[in-house]
């Protein structure tokens, strides 16, 4: 057994939490500060929420003898992305009451709220509850929101698949009740004496680090599966779901100047029926939490605790806490990992629109009124919104009839105008949130973003690449929120106005990419990819994707293992 | 424009205008002395004169053998709210005893009603509070004067010394009335009741003077007792409004968050080589400058030439010298509409000025650029710098410690900016600080004692500070002083504001001290961040319990701020919690949160 003198401070902390409750309800009513105690700023992740600062105010506050402005993300779990109309206009309602009146769509499928004040957080929370949505396991070292892809082409399968990840999600949500007592007086837990709280498959001190889980439904790979700690390929026969391929052991985060830290994609161990399947997710979490590194929290994801015991070890353990072992894996074939825009129809005869939502930002602006046109549409859509895994939006199985409706409304808003004339490049962009509100961030991603890809967007032009779709993703650190080793162009943020350039990720989030330049200002990104840009245009095989033309031309070597992502 | 004709004739052949041109360069207090040594002289009669110069003696010998043989025992009675009273109260006691009397200093607030029959000559020196009330410490002796239980006093000679503000429409009533009430028992008048401003210390000086000249100590008999040639020794405040400290800003902080709709300043200046010292809890008076603005408002009001001399104590100056620098624009007073209504004759302004009510409310917000406006009369520049009133100080609570800033004091001030009549007024001070004054700038002060805002003697003493906005200020000085000496105290701060986020004013400052423990108590009351709104006093009623405990174990309770809103919440407030927690009955709590009044551990800094 590990040494408890050398566990994280992290782990100490859930220990003493009672099943994650902690000093939360002191720290909360704590009317001196807007911050929480240092403590409960672990245990309210587990809750769905991150205690941020804004940062653009730190040290001008700090002059005006002002504490920094403290407020918190709240991350909504929803399983697959799948909102209800109703739920719709209530995340819109509580942006516009508790948060900064945005609406964060992200490459998780959750909904984020920001800006909310420490003494807001309870209404906000049950105001998800009144429409049936929580933020348990929104954050913190638990199985986070399952993903699951949005295109919706296939209804049917979908809908299979759809219905596994919810299972999954279900399963893996802790069981504690600090969150209803702590956020829901107590509601939907009034039965008779509160039993001692437990914890069947997480216990009390949960996870080592936070634990993801995405479906995709081949030829899509709009959740990225790979870069999940358990990715879940669908195979069907016939139009119906028999089962998944399992990956496992994927993740983004690294840590700079670590180079023991690195992104690793999830390795396929077999095939698994779909019956077995939300099995299967449970005794690979239980290994990670028996096996994780609880001492250093860097090394603690699951992909490093299979490169550190042997991917057959790891597996043998999987059959014999199954009591059963995995089929081979079934063939497959993803073809991109970026969305589709525009009206789709699907077999039922529904139609579906696929909205474009820059940095996944639902807001009004003087040009775009997204975030009002959005609530209208909700008021009278008898479908759903899905979320997709690259921050954009499907509002799906819209009623035929109404497609005149919506298409007013999105018009009026200004929000159906400019989708024509954006670049591919910039459709299949991701940006994280970094500054001002994420602690992590050393420098701009979702804020700056846009402005880059006015740049970019005139040599993609001037090389005739304005259709390319290639993959452009920021962050503004290694930690990757937006998957930024998958993106054919990766820009991880190193220092305010400085960010590392990788290049050559396969465009159906299949191969990561490699360092190509370091530490390159705004002039810099564009010296740099402007060659290489107009080399693809000329040199480019016909549906040669730019990930694999600069493999091809030597200017990166693949990365063909996480182990592998350091090397040049 | 000429000055010459606006000369004051005076009695027996003297001009105003050439005594002033002959003392235009004397001191207050060479005046003074002046005023004693002419007494001197007529008292020596005429032959005297010629020896005085060579040997004060003589003069002083003389006047001495007019002096009766047995002097009257002096009472000076004072009711004090902010300490001026006390001050000049002991001024007169100190010049009394300089002149051979016997002279005592009395608190009205430990004073018997009943002892008046034994006074034989009694100097009454009150203040007036608010809407024309008198101080707290007062209260008594006024009730009881009026009272049938009050003794008849044919014996007692008196006179009155009220301390006031003009720009209250019950300018001084509280000293009227003792004055009145005094009459009415039979006593006799001693020198007619002197009425101040602000700025008390030369009428006071004047008032004594008269006084103790009736009574026949003249000033030179000063010289018979002192080795010194210098005149009364009336206390000198070394800095003061005509002798301001020009202190440099170190530094300026908005205090309030973006966003807020508040707007405060922390201001640090420099006291380095001044000598200046203050305790913590007195007033740090600052001289403003009135905004360019408002001065043009009023030339071009006036159409008057800026550069137009006019007379100024004395002194020759510019028309836009003295409106800038020595008149008050910003607010209008009864005092400067009575003035007016001579220069404007309508018969409608002078309805206003004989009806309180519609004047109170046509000065609420109106300033001098209003006024002329309003009513426009053809009026000279010295006719304007006449009807105006003298720009005074502005006081604000200091916010820091000398103990813990050595050679600085702080201030945190308010702006206070509001659009009434048509245009937008600023306070003269607050602007003057907030947008006309940078860091490295100097700006002219001067210390105003608090005497009784101050800790308590006993540090091991609680104390509760109830703050509202700029209200936290003296609390600052508070708790730093007691956290620099180690005080054995507890400390309770409950502060209010608008919104948390960004109007919680020294925020980090007092999360260290809680930290410390130097704050043992901290709650909050932001009015705004919630449906329902919450102040102060909600919290001193939500933790009744913890605030009667202190209390009767002794606590000092404080109150800074607002003095329309949060005053008399508080005073409410601090009755409910006494009736809750000690059942006792509204009269009985009331007559509980008076006497802390009375004991001086129930304190307010309300302005």
């Amino acid at each position: 057994m590990t040494d408890k003198s050398q566990l994280s401070e992290v782990e100490h902390v859930k220990d003493a939490s009672n099943y994650l409750r902690g000093t939360l309800r002191e720290s909360v009513q704590n009317p001196i500060t807007g911050a929480l105690y240092p403590d409960d700023t672990h245990l309210i992740k587990f809750h769905g929420s991150y205690q941020q600062t804004d940062r653009d105010l730190e040290s001008e506050r700090k002059r005006q003898k002002l504490e920094p402005l403290y407020s918190f993300m709240i991350r909504v779990r929803v399983p697959g992305g799948v909102a209800s109309p109703e739920q719709w206009q209530r995340m819109d309602d509580l942006a516009n009451e508790y948060a900064n009146g945005t609406l964060k769509l992200t490459t998780r499928q959750t909904f984020q709220l920001h800006g909310v004040l420490k003494r807001d957080l309870q209404q906000t929370i049950q105001g998800f509850n009144a429409v049936l949505m929580d933020s348990i396991a929104g954050c913190g070292d638990v199985n986070r929101n399952v993903m699951c892809g949005a295109n919706p082409h296939e209804s049917q399968l979908h809908a299979e698949v759809y219905e596994v990840s919810r299972q999954i999600s279900a399963h893996l949500t802790p069981q504690t009740t600090a969150y209803w007592e702590l956020w829901l007086n107590g509601e939907q837990h009034l039965s008779t004496e509160p039993a001692e709280d437990a914890e069947p498959i997480y216990g009390k001190t949960y996870l080592p680090r936070k634990f993801k889980i995405a479906l995709a439904v081949p030829p899509y790979n709009d959740t990225d599966i790979f870069a999940n700690d358990i990715g879940l390929i669908a195979i069907e026969e016939n139009g119906r779901l028999v089962g998944f391929n399992v990956a496992i052991g994927g993740g983004m985060g690294m840590t700079f100047g670590m180079p023991d830290t690195y992104p690793r994609l999830a390795d396929l161990i077999g095939f698994v029926p779909t019956a077995q399947v939300v099995d299967v997710c449970e005794k690979i979490v239980t290994i990670q939490r028996d096996w994780g590194n609880r001492q250093n929290r860097k090394f603690s994801r699951l992909k490093y605790t299979i490169d550190r015991v042997g991917l057959d070890t790891f597996v043998a353990e999987l059959q014999q806490r199954l009591g059963y072992a995995l089929e081979p894996t079934r063939a497959y074939r993803f073809e991109t990992s970026s969305d589709n825009f525009g009206w789709m129809q699907g077999p039922d005869g529904k139609l579906h629109l696929g909205l474009f939502v820059e940095g996944g930002r639902v807001k009004d602006t003087d040009a775009v009124q997204l975030k009002t046109a959005l609530r209208e549409v909700a008021g009278f859509h008898t479908g759903e919104f899905r979320l997709t895994g690259n921050q954009n939006l499907i509002i799906a199985n819209i009623e035929p009839a109404h497609r005149p409706q919506i298409e007013q409304v999105l018009a009026r808003y200004g929000v159906l105008g400019p989708t024509i004339e954006r670049t591919a490049l910039r459709l299949g962009a991701l940006a994280c949130v970094a500054l001002n509100t994420c602690s992590l961030a050393f420098a701009e991603a979702e804020r700056y973003l846009p402005q880059l890809l006015d740049r970019l967007d005139t040599v993609i032009r001037a090389h005739g690449l304005a259709d390319a779709g290639i993959q452009i993703r920021m962050t503004g650190c290694p930690n990757g929120c937006a998957r930024p080793y998958l993106g054919e162009i990766g820009l991880v943020g190193k220092a305010v106005g400085r960010y590392n350039l990788y290049l050559g990720a396969s465009h159906s989030g299949e191969r990561l990419n490699k360092l190509y330049r370091e530490m390159l200002d705004e002039d810099g990104i564009i010296r740099e990819l402007t060659p290489l840009l107009a080399a693809y245009a000329q040199d480019r095989l016909p549906a040669e994707r730019f990930g694999d033309f600069v493999i091809r031309q030597g200017y990166v070597q693949p990365t063909t293992h996480g182990q592998n992502f350091h090397a040049a | 424009m000429s000055t010459s004709d606006t000369g004051q004739r005076l009695p027996i052949g003297f001009d105003d205008n050439t005594l002033r041109q002959l003392t235009g360069d004397f001191t207050e207090q060479q005046l003074l002395w002046l005023s004693g040594y002419f007494y001197g002289r007529y008292a020596a009669g005429p032959g005297a004169a010629p020896q005085l110069t060579p040997t004060a003696a003589a003069t002083t010998a003389a006047v001495a053998a007019t002096a009766p043989a047995t002097k009257p025992r002096i009472t000076v009675l004072y009711g004090s709210q902010t300490g001026n009273s006390k001050k000049a109260a002991l001024q007169a006691v100190e010049a009394a005893k300089h002149r051979g009397f016997e002279a005592t200093a009395r608190d009205m607030n430990d004073y018997q009603g009943r002892e008046l029959s034994k006074e034989q000559v009694l100097l009454v020196v009150v203040s007036t509070q608010g809407e024309g009330e008198p101080p707290v410490a007062a209260e008594e002796l006024h009730q009881f004067l009026a009272s049938s239980r009050a003794p008849k006093l044919p014996e007692l000679r008196y006179s009155v010394l009220a301390l006031g503000d003009r720009s209250y429409l019950h300018f001084c009533q509280t000293g009227r009335e003792f004055d009145e009430r005094l009459l009415r028992l039979g006593a006799t008048t001693l020198a007619p009741r002197v009425e101040c401003d602000l700025e008390f210390q030369a009428d006071a000086r004047q008032w004594i003077e008269a006084v103790l000249q009736t009574l026949g100590g003249a000033a030179a008999l000063v010289m018979v007792n002192g080795t010194s040639s210098a005149p009364a020794p009336l206390s000198v405040e070394e800095y003061s409004r005509q002798h301001p400290l020009t202190a440099e800003v170190l530094e300026k902080i908005q205090l309030n968050g973006r966003g807020s709709t508040k707007e405060t300043y922390h201001l640090e200046l420099s006291l380095a080589g001044s000598g200046l010292r203050y305790e913590p809890g007195d007033a740090l008076s600052v001289v403003p400058n009135n905004s360019e603005a408002l001065v043009e408002e009023v030339l071009r009001a006036t159409q008057l030439d800026a550069t137009a001399p006019v007379q100024l104590k004395g002194e020759t100056v510019p028309l836009l010298t003295a409106l800038t620098e020595r008149l008050e624009l910003s607010t209008l007073s009864r005092d400067v509409l009575e003035r007016y209504v001579q220069h404007h004759p309508a018969p409608k302004l002078r309805e206003l000025a004989g009806a309180t009510e519609q004047l109170q409310s046509y000065l609420y917000g109106r300033d001098a650029a209003d006024l002329l406006v309003d009513y426009p009369a053809e009026l000279s520049a010295q006719q304007l710098v006449d009807t105006l009133r003298p720009l005074p100080a502005r006081a604000y609570s200091i916010a820091s410690s000398l103990l813990a800033h050595p050679d600085e004091v702080h201030l945190t001030v308010g702006a206070v900016r509001y659009a009434a009549h048509g245009r937008q007024k600023q306070g003269a001070c607050s602007c003057y600080l907030a947008d006309r004054v940078a860091i490295g700038d100097s700006v002219r002060v001067f210390v105003e004692r608090n005497e009784y805002f101050k800790l308590p003697q006993n540090s091991d003493a609680n104390i509760i500070m109830v703050g509202a906005g700029t209200g936290v200020a003296p609390f600052r000085g508070f708790v730093e002083e007691r956290a620099e000496l180690g005080a054995g105290g507890l400390n309770w701060l409950i502060f209010g504001n608008p919104h948390f986020t960004t109007d919680f004013l020294y925020q980090t400052e007092w999360q260290q001290h809680f930290r410390r423990g130097t704050l043992s108590k901290l709650h909050v009351a932001f009015s705004r961040d919630q449906k329902e709104k919450i102040y102060v006093h909600n919290r001193l009623l939500e933790y009744a319990r913890d605030v009667y405990d202190w209390l009767e174990n002794g606590a000092y309770l404080y109150v800074c701020g607002d003095k329309q809103r949060l005053a008399a919440t508080v005073h409410k407030a601090l009755v409910s919690v006494v009736q809750l927690e000690s059942g006792a009955s509204l009269e009985e709590a009331e007559a509980y949160v008076r006497g802390l009044k009375k004991q001086r551990r129930y304190l307010e800094d309300v302005y």
